[in-house]
């Protein structure tokens, strides 16, 4: 067990921020502790001489309506308040993580019941529920937080379990497994120093939103037992006498947002400076050990593929770097297929790339892309067409939407006439008024009300949805087998993103369209995907049917 | 009596029933001490083969029998304490991610032998350091981590790991395509140095007819899920009877030359 890599923490603390905030907690685990006896004034001391007095040298944040010294109940108060949050956080980790681990051993069906459990406790909000407890057990700050740890738990079993599920499908626990090493070993020599930065991550959050829940609660009166202070309570006592003492909130409201933001500041910083898998290695070391096969996250086969992308390698920066690793996928006909990540996961370069559209200085380098016809048309390979090739794609085989449907429609021509030009391009026999027929047809089946006015009207005169409406009318105009969609609905607002997204699942139904779905919106993936694929790093790191992948992706990304 | 005999091997993805099948009625046989090369392209299904053999993917149809074992049929603990003796190991194709990026290289090295329990722990450390000699790499090496040493290096440390419980065939998943030319002569050398050696029996899998030429004794073609040609290596790299086969020599001018001229 020697020359291990320095451990998420002592990483995480070359990072100013990480130490500011660790120094912030430290004070406050002493405070904790030591409030009591370090408070420079006994906390309960009443003295109705000096009543709701500003701050001044014998009383440095002032005193309270009972003349009480506001500091010294404030450090007296830190033990009570982190205490519970403590309780809740440990009470949902233990229900959390030993659950979640659990996920390794056991079936399909307990995998079922404890992600319905889940979804159950996760409906419940902290401060309700905590307070409707307490009507059962009294007005007791343990049965309240012990209540607020239960619903912590799901948090940590999501976590949990998607760590040690995606865990399990590396190629060096595979190779563990080759070994014959029981799934306990695995467990121990693999997996836990790998899941611990991410519950560290956790932690630091739950305790920050914890510690807010427990102040909440202290204002409501909850769990308060005069005259010993909490933070909350503290807060709560200021407000009724506001009109005398309009700035005493500040300093207990300060104090709880320092200790929070001190948590998920330490929390961010063990995140940022990156938990595992990604290995790096000296980048003057060859760079061919990467160059290989792409990663395969359970790979399934689909139906009838439309589009097959094997190992698609996108490298930015005139070739200098690579920013999309081997990505591999397949999106079938009648399927709706999601592609998530953040900004910066190479989702966009991976659709990019599979339009033909990367920007200048990005390269396909290496990977296929096949867009597969019916029965015996022979596959396209897109990575290697031509621009005259792709404008024979582009339209009869692949529709494109795009985010900003404005951008791509000519402001000083009406708009039917631009479908029109796009109709007569696939097909250069139809005549001008049939393809104009057409055109009016195709707005009408895109849920255009009115669609010999909007025919006429120019791309200024119509409302996003509709310009989007417009675009994907043209997008469809070629008949094509594929659609893609690059943020499509992400610039509209609620409603009209609803009826767009109504608009895309009517026409894979009734037109057996294949359908990629590239988005950041997880909404909108839950609503309308089949399947998901999750790209991240320029990989995809996680793939399935919709319900399976979710709940892992709302433990991973809360 | 072969090694290891696999007969109308049938793999598919997916539950239900009529999920396509990736591998097809695969007949192989590999003796002790032989290199048999597994040639295929890019979905032709040679990693799901050599998945199959070692046991990651279910067969969905057909027997694979090693060393007197009928290894399709084993299950649970008797599947583990097969394992657990290391006569079959698998070397994974990508060293990188083969290899668990927390554990110095002695440690991975030493694994397999911790799985199943062997010896002490001094032994165990002695038995690491010795296959790390064995693949042609020094001990002080084995306090690295991944991380931090050459991907040529990285593919003889999971080659070290595999040879640690000195097995009886080795799998090896395109052991070569990362590597550059000269690292790719060094690990196939080594090879076939520890056939003559130890006489291991390598499975070879590769998508690269080059590395194969003067390695392999045996090739099979694998096409599209079947097996459309197999023979000795010099048979089918001189005289291809599959029209993939043709094909994909055609696509190789520089190895007909090289196996055409007799020193090769």
């Amino acid at each position: 067990m020697s020359a291990r890599r320095p451990g998420a923490f002592r990483r995480a603390l070359r990072l100013t921020s990480a130490r500011i905030a660790l120094g912030i907690i430290l004070l406050i685990v002493v405070l904790a502790f030591f409030g009591g006896v370090l408070a420079p004034q006994n906390p309960l001391a009443q003295n109705t001489n000096v009543v709701l007095q500003g701050p001044s040298s014998h009383h440095w944040l002032g005193t309270d309506y009972l003349g009480r010294d506001v500091l010294s109940r404030l450090m007296a108060g830190t033990g009570r308040s982190v205490a519970g949050a403590l309780e809740a956080v440990g009470i949902g980790l233990l229900l959390g993580v030993l659950p979640g681990l659990a996920s390794l051993w056991l079936g399909r069906t307990y995998e079922w019941i404890s992600l319905r459990i889940v979804d159950a406790f996760m409906t419940l909000p902290y401060v309700v529920f905590a307070v409707a407890v307490t009507g059962f057990f009294g007005n007791s700050l343990i049965a309240a937080m012990t209540a607020v740890g239960v619903l912590i738990s799901p948090l940590y079993f999501r976590v949990t379990r998607a760590a040690a599920l995606g865990l399990t499908r590396t190629q060096y626990v595979e190779a563990a497994e080759l070994f014959g090493s029981s799934r306990r070993r695995v467990l121990r020599t693999h997996l836990w120093s790998k899941i611990l930065p991410t519950l560290a991550v956790t932690t630091a959050q739950a305790l920050a939103s914890a510690l807010l829940i427990v102040s909440s609660l202290a204002f409501l009166g909850l769990g308060v037992e005069p005259p010993l202070p909490t933070w909350g309570e503290l807060l709560s006592s200021d407000l009724d006498y506001l009109a005398q003492q309009p700035w005493a909130p500040l300093f207990p409201g300060l104090l709880i947002m320092l200790v929070a933001g001190a948590l998920n500041a330490f929390a961010d910083a063990i995140r940022d400076t990156g938990t595992t898998q990604v290995v790096a290695a000296d980048p003057a070391e060859d760079a061919s050990a990467e160059a290989d096969e792409p990663i395969a996250v359970g790979i399934a086969p689909v139906a009838q593929p439309v589009l097959r992308v094997e190992g698609l390698r996108v490298t930015v920066n005139g070739g200098g770097t690579e920013a999309v690793h081997g990505v591999s996928f397949e999106v079938g006909r009648g399927e709706i297929v999601g592609l998530v990540g953040e900004s910066g996961s190479g989702k966009s370069l991976t659709c990019r790339a599979v339009t033909g559209l990367l920007a200048p200085g990005c390269a396909l380098s290496s990977g296929t892309v096949e867009l597969l016809g019916e029965d015996e048309t022979p596959p396209v390979d897109l990575a290697a067409l031509d621009r005259a090739a792709w404008n024979k794609v582009r339209g009869p085989r692949i529709g494109i939407v795009f985010q900003d449907p404005a951008s791509y429609l000519n402001p000083s021509i009406p708009v039917g006439k631009q479908l029109v030009e796009t109709i007569r391009v696939h097909d250069k026999t139809l005549s001008r008024t049939a393809a104009r027929q057409r055109a009016i047809e195709l707005f009408a089946s895109v849920g255009l009300r009115d669609a010999e006015t909007v025919y006429r009207q120019y791309p200024h005169e119509l409302s996003g949805g509709m310009a989007q409406r417009v675009l994907i009318a043209i997008a469809i105009s070629g008949d094509p087998d594929l659609l893609i969609a690059d943020e499509a609905t992400s610039a509209l607002d609620v409603l009209v993103q609803a009826e767009v997204l109504d608009l895309l699942r009517g026409l894979v139904r009734d037109r057996g369209l294949a359908l990629l779905l590239v988005t950041h919106d997880l909404a909108v993936v839950a609503e309308l995907c089949d399947r998901v694929l999750v790209c991240d790093r320029g990989r995809i790191v996680e793939q399935g049917p919709v319900a399976n992948v979710w709940s892992e992706l709302v433990g991973a990304e809360s | 009596m072969s090694l290891l005999s696999v007969s109308e091997l049938t793999v598919a993805y997916g539950d239900h029933r009529h999920a396509p099948a990736v591998l097809q009625g695969i007949d192989l046989d590999v003796q002790s001490g032989e290199i048999l090369g597994v040639i295929g392209e890019t979905g032709s299904g040679k990693t799901t083969l050599a998945r199959t053999i070692a046991g990651l993917v279910p067969a969905r149809g057909g027997r694979i029998e090693f060393d007197g074992v009928e290894l399709s049929a084993l299950r649970g603990k008797g599947l583990r304490e097969f394992r657990r003796r290391g006569r079959l190991q698998l070397v994974f194709q990508d060293p990188l991610r083969a290899l668990d990026p927390d554990l110095t290289v002695a440690e991975s090295i030493a694994e397999p032998l911790d799985a199943a329990g062997t010896g002490d722990r001094a032994e165990r450390a002695e038995r690491a350091a010795k296959a790390l000699e064995a693949v042609g790499l020094g001990a002080e090496l084995g306090d690295r981590l991944p991380g931090r040493i050459s991907g040529g290096q990285r593919q003889r440390v999971l080659l070290a790991r595999a040879l640690v419980t000195e097995p009886r065939l080795l799998i090896c998943d395109e052991p070569v395509s990362a590597l550059d030319a000269a690292n790719r002569a060094h690990v196939l050398r080594l090879l076939l140095d520890l056939r003559d050696k130890t006489g291991v029996a390598v499975l070879v899998i590769s998508h690269d007819l080059q590395s194969l030429a003067g390695f392999a004794d045996r090739v099979a073609v694998l096409y599209q899920g079947r097996i459309v040609e197999q023979g000795s290596a010099r048979q089918v790299l001189d005289d291809p009877q599959h029209p993939y086969t043709q094909r994909l020599l055609a696509a190789t001018p520089r190895l007909r030359a090289l196996t055409s001229s007799p020193g090769a």
